[in-house]
């Protein structure tokens, strides 16, 4: 990757490489023991929830392409990233943090006019929620392939495919083809866009592979969720059985996407809106782990996890309340995840939230500028408690009754979040919400109902011989000063 | 909002011209929005011609728009080639032409990266060889995909707007226009 970079900036003079990025540094020291977040995810909004980034997207024009001309032309584009900054957090910056993203080539002009190859690393999306930092409508994320994008100015068109096997599961690889595309209409130049698209995974039995999808017979299912499969079946059928545990099946999967986008604005004050629409079947999970008799045991879950659905919806939209002198951004999200195979266990699969965040950018002079942002957010699990509302919650309960072999946690099923972040913001650049670089004295609070509601080292278990006392705390402050360039 | 007061005070700081002259001169002012998609060319947005105006003021020079050549710079890309035109056209100098070819140049993270090279040429008969150029490479991030080369071009425009000034400089500084006290 060093050797890619110096390399690029080696030639940077020729006028033919470009060295961009993106960096976010902030130091939040936590008065409250927490890990320098306000809370913990960007659904309550980006702005202090989020941590240190650093990107740098190298390009190099392989083959220089020329304004107005039908020549062929072709660019290699890396880009390294990660989210580590030394004295910023806790991985101090180490390389290990970061990873070589994207690498793809792109070429033009070539066999067909208006249409550009792609060959490499293939992500495309269709927009942003920037005060998420959320792309819902985004194809092949994990895909590596071959892709064509016809452009005009009415209508973006892409097809592409390829494999996501690497990016899903790394070390046990199986091929995923991947195919997919999505289309974007300007049916109103700068005032009204329509697009779609989606993507398609499937994944094949492949007999004797053992990364191929499998699912193990005659488990059941809370019996796996409770990893008590070997103890079940060693007491069912002995330990002089327990080679007999029945072997894997193969199976085929498959998940898919469906993606929706409305664009619209440049009406009156309204900059711009952005609705984006996501609806996935998920990929199944393919194993798990349990010990019998000493002897690691895995189960293949196929058929436990191949229900797995997600919604997710967007909305955002840019509004110019006094020319010149502020500016509002005003987003929501609501999102649903759901488990058809699962209906007695709180889990990420088997939720919903809903989410909305206003901020407001006031420009006293041109460089000088002042940033309120507020948000409201509500989680909720469909299986029950999954939030401790305090300090002493008990851990697993059924019904609100203490419960050791109950599958909930804590007292609540419901998270509600409020957060306030305000402060003066310096952006040597002018005006904009999401104009860049952009320096930041910001303080932050956050109400929720959850105790502790952020990243935190506090002992949680309720034992009379912990060596530190447990704490109960709804009320979350951070003080950050922090900046965010893009170049 | 007391305490905002030194913060505000900072801002509004900004720093002088190097050079200015005695008495307002004119200067005929082009500016050329191209395409890397077309040959159609239009002017720089509206607000970007404001702040090379106010590098041209803030020196004591009056910018005169004399208007945009659309079809011959359509196809006579290159500086020289186009201040050829505005000879042929008989446009008295000085002229100062700015011009920018903002191409698309891929998704990154959630942004529509945008490459923008600029030129500044500054044609006058006191000007070393008659010309006084400047180059911007620099790039955009545009948030939405409906925004274009004119968007692209503001979002640098503080960029252009400082180059403008140093062309403009050197340009005095050959007149032997002394630096601003």
């Amino acid at each position: 990757m060093l050797a890619l970079l110096l390399a690029c900036l080696g030639t940077a003079d020729a006028g033919n490489a470009d060295v961009g990025g993106y960096f976010r540094v902030a130091a939040r020291p936590d008065l409250q023991g927490g890990s320098g977040r306000l809370g913990y995810w960007n659904l309550y909004g980006r702005l202090l929830n989020e941590g240190s980034y650093g990107m740098l997207e190298l390009r190099y024009d392989v083959l220089e392409r020329q304004p107005a001309d039908k020549q062929p032309w072709s660019t290699v584009h890396a880009r390294i990233e990660g989210g580590s900054i030394s004295n910023a957090d806790s991985l101090q910056g180490s390389l290990a943090a970061f990873r070589l993203s994207q690498v793809y080539v792109k070429s033009g002009n070539v066999l067909l006019d208006g249409v550009t190859w792609q060959v490499g690393t293939l992500e495309s999306f269709l927009g942003d929620l920037g005060l998420y930092d959320m792309r819902p409508a985004t194809v092949f994320f994990d895909t590596v392939g071959l892709s064509a994008r016809y452009e005009s100015r009415d209508l973006e068109l892409l097809v592409g495919a390829g494999d996501s096997g690497f990016k899903r599961y790394g070390l046990d690889y199986n091929a995923l083809p991947t195919v997919g595309g999505t289309a974007r209409l300007r049916l109103l130049d700068g005032h009204l866009e329509l697009g779609g698209g989606g993507e398609l995974m499937i994944e094949s039995a492949v007999g004797g592979n053992v990364n191929a999808p499998y699912h193990t017979p005659g488990i059941d299912y809370e019996d796996w969720v409770r990893g008590e499969v070997a103890e079940r079946y060693l007491a069912e059928f002995g330990p002089e059985l327990a080679d007999y545990f029945p072997g894997p099946e193969a199976r085929n999967a498959s998940a898919n996407k469906v993606i929706g986008y409305l664009g619209f604005g440049g009406v009156g004050p309204l900059v711009w809106n952005n609705f984006f629409l996501s609806y996935s079947q998920e990929l199944p999970q393919k194993s798990t782990t349990e010990t019998m008799l000493g002897e690691p045991l895995t189960l293949y879950v196929h058929d436990f996890t191949d229900e797995r659905t997600v919604l997710m919806m967007g909305n955002e939209l840019q509004v110019r309340l006094w020319p010149e002198r502020l500016d509002m951004v005003w987003g929501g999200v609501y999102g649903d995840h759901r488990d058809g195979d699962n209906d007695i266990v709180p889990s990420d699969h088997d939720r919903t939230y809903a989410s909305t965040v206003l901020r407001l950018q006031a420009y006293p002079t041109e460089t000088v500028h002042f940033l309120a942002e507020t948000s409201l957010a509500r989680e909720w699990s469909r299986n029950g408690n999954t939030y401790r509302e305090h300090a002493d919650s008990i851990f697993t309960n059924d019904m609100g009754r203490p419960d050791t072999r109950g599958l909930q946690y804590g007292d609540s099923d419901t998270r509600n979040t409020w957060q306030l972040k305000v402060g003066p913001v310096l952006q040597p650049t002018g005006r904009g919400i999401f104009n860049r670089p952009s320096l930041r004295l910001l303080y932050g609070t956050q109400y929720s109902n959850q105790n502790n509601a952020f990243g935190n080292a506090f002992v949680e278990s309720v034992d009379q011989y912990n060596d530190f006392e447990n704490v109960e705390q709804h009320w979350h402050h951070v003080l950050a000063a922090e900046a965010e360039v893009w170049f | 909002m007391r305490w905002m007061l030194p913060l505000l005070l900072v801002g509004c700081l900004k720093p002088g011209p190097k050079r200015m002259v005695e008495t307002a001169e004119p200067v005929r002012l082009v500016t050329v929005l191209g395409s890397y998609e077309s040959e159609a060319v239009e002017e720089l947005p509206p607000s970007v011609v404001a702040r090379v105006s106010e590098e041209l003021q803030a020196r004591q020079l009056q910018p005169e728009a004399v208007g945009l050549f659309a079809e011959a710079f359509g196809v006579r890309r290159t500086v020289p080639a186009r201040l050829e035109v505005l000879e042929e056209a008989g446009i008295a100098q000085p002229v100062l032409m700015v011009s920018c070819d903002p191409r698309f140049d891929t998704q990154v993270n959630g942004r529509f990266r945008w490459q923008v090279d600029c030129s500044v040429a500054l044609s006058a008969a006191d000007a070393e060889g008659g010309l006084e150029q400047g180059t911007l490479g620099a790039s955009a991030h545009l948030v939405y995909y409906h925004q274009q080369e004119a968007e692209a071009v503001e979002e640098v425009s503080a960029l252009v707007g400082r180059e403008v000034g140093r062309v403009l400089d050197r340009w005095l500084a050959t007149r032997g226009v002394p630096e601003a006290p």
